[in-house]
């Protein structure tokens, strides 16, 4: 522990009275209550720095879709960021009702997805085995668009879903 | 009388509060950019109160809130939710400021006496004064403490970080913070006597 005593002179180790505290509270809230002069700025150039922010991120192998109606060379590629894939993941999710992600965990071999694993909590009187399977379909649907069905084989793919908690 | 505990903290979040971070936080590590900027408009101004504070040059302080919110923004998936978010974030802004003064050479505190209220104006002069000249006399005072215990006393009683709290932002122990803010408050109060009856 510190020593709080001080030799910079009288009073200095004496603690503050009660007509001091109020000063000292007044002044605080005044601090508190203000809102920072240029805080809007920072906050645009947070906002449009968190844009264009990439987090670092795996490649996920892909396949161009068949039924567009043109022509995919061989040699070209599609490639799709595991943040991507997590992204979609959390958007499909967590659009179902009473489950929401709280971690999701792209399964890699190489570049090559072959499953997932979710935590999720669900809201209380849920069914949880319903919710799981509702979130282990949602999943495999959503890789399998994402991906396409050359790239991601949903038939075969596992999927851990973890119910983490139950929440109001 | 006397009192010997710190003042009431201002803005102690909520457990509400605390599960909503947790949720954006969660939200915000899985991508979800709006749920990011929910976190920005609502920790951001603390952020940048303090650091307006810490650094004495207001675009540096911009600046480092945008640092640490961007860095916040990129190591979210590290967020383990055993600190409060905010303080979570008030560790790593402190970190740049500390960063920061070691890249540049030691700037001296800046020895701005306070504008002294009239001392034989009519009335409590703590009362009359306006708000705007209590804050002024208050941003002078904090000026002349030592950058730890500024750091500590806008911490815990402007932003209403508990002593824990601000000792894991800061890097020290609980007894140096309670030291500091025991130093601080006694330094302010001296600073800004005359405002006192």
């Amino acid at each position: 522990m510190e020593d709080m005593t001080s030799a910079d002179g009288p009073g200095r180790d004496a603690p503050v009275s009660v007509e001091e505290e109020a000063l000292l509270g007044r002044s605080a809230r005044l601090l508190a209550s203000e809102d920072p002069e240029g805080f809007i700025d920072v906050s645009a150039r947070v906002r449009s720095t968190v844009r264009a922010t990439t987090r670092r991120s795996r490649p996920v192998h892909a396949v161009f879709p068949e039924d567009t109606g043109t022509v995919v060379p061989e040699e070209d590629t599609l490639v799709v960021r595991e943040w991507v894939v997590v992204g979609e993941l959390r958007e499909a999710v967590g659009a179902l009702e009473g489950v929401t992600p709280t971690q999701i965990t792209v399964t890699l071999d190489g570049d090559v997805c072959t499953g997932a694993a979710l935590h999720v909590t669900a809201t209380f009187g849920a069914v949880l085995a319903e919710a799981a399977t509702r979130v282990r379909r949602t999943v495999l649907d959503t890789l399998e668009d994402l991906l396409g069905p050359a790239a991601f084989d949903a038939s075969t793919a596992p999927v851990d879903v973890t119910i983490d908690d139950v929440l109001p | 009388m006397v009192v010997t505990t710190s003042s009431r903290p201002r803005a102690r979040a909520s457990a509400q509060d605390r599960r909503d971070d947790v949720a954006l936080a969660r939200a915000a590590a899985l991508g979800d950019r709006r749920a990011f900027e929910e976190i920005v408009t609502r920790h951001g101004p603390s952020l940048t109160r303090y650091a307006q504070r810490a650094v004495s040059d207001r675009g540096e302080a911009e600046d480092l809130v945008q640092e640490a919110l961007v860095a916040a923004w990129r190591s979210l998936d590290r967020f383990d939710g055993r600190s409060a978010l905010r303080t979570w974030l008030f560790g790593i802004l402190a970190h740049k400021i500390a960063s920061a003064r070691r890249r540049r050479s030691a700037v001296p505190v800046e020895d701005e006496r306070l504008d002294r209220p009239v001392e034989d104006g009519p009335g409590d002069p703590v009362r009359h004064a306006s708000d705007t000249e209590l804050r002024a006399a208050l941003e002078a005072a904090l000026r002349t403490l030592p950058e730890r215990q500024r750091s500590v006393w806008v911490l815990v009683e402007v932003e209403g970080l508990s002593q824990p709290e601000v000792a894991e932002v800061l890097r020290t122990t609980p007894d140096a913070v309670r030291g500091q803010l025991f130093r601080a408050r006694r330094s302010l109060v001296e600073e800004m006597r005359q405002w006192r009856t």
